[in-house]
C-alpha cells in the first residue's frame, strides 16, 4: 500500500485551519439539546405507549355503554386486566433496553442496542394491533348474534333480507378496521423507516464478513 | 463539583478537538452539517463523561464516541444535500488551490473518504490514524480477522478513488 503512505503522512500533520473552537464555544455546546435518533426513538415510543393506553381506555368506555351480556362483560374485564399487565411489562422492557444504550460501547453493540429498543416498541405495536383485532372480533360476534341488534337491523332495512343486511354490516365493519390497522402500520413504517434506514444499513454492513 | 467536572471536560475536549473535526469532515459535506455533528458529538461526550473512568485515554474514548455518533446517532439533515455541492466545489477547491501539497493531499483524501460508506469511513479514519487491529476491532465490535478483511477492501477502494 505504498501509494497511501504519502497521504497518511499528510493526514497526520493536518491542521484544521479555520475550524477551531474556543473553550467558551465548547462550554456553550454542552448545554445545547441533543438531536440524536435515540432521543427521537425514545420520544416517539413514549407517544406510542400513551396512544395505546388512551385507546384501551376509550374502548373501555365504549364497552360499558354497549348493553352487552354479562358473560362478554366479564371476558372483556379479564382481557383488559391482562392487557395492562402486558403493557407494563413492555414499558419495563423498553426502559431496560433504552438504559443499556451507551455511546461508549463498540459500534456494533451500540447499533444492536438501538435496534433492540426499537424492536420492543415494534412488538408492542403488533401486540396492540392484534388485541385490537381480537377485541373487535369478539365484540362484533356478540353484537351480530344479539337479538336486539338483529331486530334493529331488520327495522332499519325492512326491504332487504336479514342475511344480506348482516353481511353488509360485517363487510363494512371489517373494511373500517382494516383501513384503521393499515393506516397505523403504514404510519409506523414511515416514521421508523426514515429514522432507522441508515442505521440498519450500517449494522448490516458491519455484521457482514 | 459539577463545575469542576465541566471545566476539566471542556479543557480536555478543547485540546482533543482535532479528533472530532476529522470525523466531522469525513462524515459531512457542508459547513453547517460539520458544526451540527460537532455539537452532537460534544453533547454525547459530555453525557457519557461521568462514566468515563480513564481506563482508556481521553483521546481514544473521544474517537470512539465521535465515530459512534457519526455512524449511529446522527441524522443527516436534508439541508445538507442542497449545500453539499457548495462545500465540495468551493471549499475543497479552496483547499486544493493551496500551494502546499500536504494540504492538497489532505483535501483529496477527504474527498475520497466522503465517497465511502459510513463503515468504510470509520475504517479509513482508524487506518490513517495508525490504530492497531486490536483497537479497530474493539472500537467497531467485530473480530480482528473481520477487521483485517474489511480494512483491506477499504484500502483498495480508497486507492482506487485516489488514483494511486
Amino acid at each position: 500500500m505504498k501509494g497511501l503512505d504519502k497521504y497518511k503522512e499528510a493526514w497526520k500533520n493536518q491542521d484544521s485551519k479555520d475550524l477551531k473552537y474556543s473553550y467558551n464555544d465548547i462550554q456553550e455546546m454542552l448545554h445545547k439539546k441533543s438531536s440524536s435518533i435515540v432521543k427521537w426513538i425514545f420520544y416517539i415510543s413514549l407517544i406510542e405507549f400513551c396512544f395505546w393506553i388512551v385507546i384501551s381506555f376509550a374502548f373501555d368506555t365504549d364497552w360499558n355503554t354497549i348493553n352487552v351480556k354479562s358473560r362478554l362483560y366479564m371476558l372483556l374485564g379479564i382481557l383488559t386486566a391482562i392487557n395492562y399487565i402486558i403493557i407494563i411489562l413492555f414499558i419495563a422492557l423498553f426502559y431496560k433496553n433504552y438504559k443499556t444504550i451507551s455511546v461508549s460501547s463498540n459500534a456494533q453493540k451500540l447499533m444492536k442496542d438501538i435496534l433492540k429498543t426499537r424492536k420492543t416498541v415494534y412488538y408492542y405495536v403488533l401486540y396492540n394491533v392484534g388485541m385490537l383485532i381480537f377485541g373487535f372480533v369478539v365484540v362484533m360476534y356478540y353484537i351480530f348474534t344479539s337479538v336486539d341488534f338483529l331486530t334493529q337491523l331488520q327495522t332499519a332495512r325492512p326491504e332487504s333480507s336479514l342475511n344480506s343486511s348482516l353481511t353488509l354490516a360485517i363487510v363494512i365493519s371489517v373494511v373500517i378496521i382494516a383501513v384503521i390497522v393499515g393506516l397505523l402500520l403504514m404510519f409506523y413504517r414511515l416514521i421508523y423507516g426514515v429514522l432507522l434506514k441508515r442505521l440498519k444499513q450500517n449494522y448490516k454492513e458491519l455484521s457482514e464478513s | 463539583m459539577v463545575k469542576d467536572l465541566e471545566h476539566r471536560f471542556t479543557e480536555d475536549l478543547e485540546k482533543n478537538q482535532n479528533i472530532i473535526h476529522k470525523v466531522c469532515r469525513a462524515y459531512t459535506t457542508s459547513d453547517s452539517a460539520h458544526k451540527d455533528l460537532f455539537q452532537e458529538i460534544t453533547i454525547q461526550l459530555w453525557r457519557a463523561y461521568p462514566k468515563f473512568r480513564g481506563d482508556s485515554k481521553f483521546s481514544t474514548w473521544t474517537y470512539r464516541v465521535a465515530l459512534n455518533t457519526a455512524i449511529s446517532l446522527y441524522r443527516k439533515s436534508k439541508r445538507q444535500i442542497t449545500t453539499s455541492e457548495i462545500y465540495d466545489n468551493l471549499k475543497e477547491l479552496e483547499y486544493l488551490d493551496y500551494d502546499d501539497t500536504k494540504d492538497q493531499q489532505v483535501a483529496l483524501l477527504y474527498k475520497a473518504i466522503r465517497q465511502l460508506s459510513d463503515i468504510e469511513k470509520a475504517l479509513c479514519l482508524l487506518y490513517l490514524d495508525d490504530k492497531s487491529y486490536r483497537e479497530i476491532s474493539e472500537t467497531l465490535g467485530i473480530t480482528e480477522v473481520n477487521a483485517r478483511v474489511k480494512m483491506n477492501r477499504t484500502k483498495i477502494k480508497l486507492k482506487k478513488l485516489l488514483n494511486t
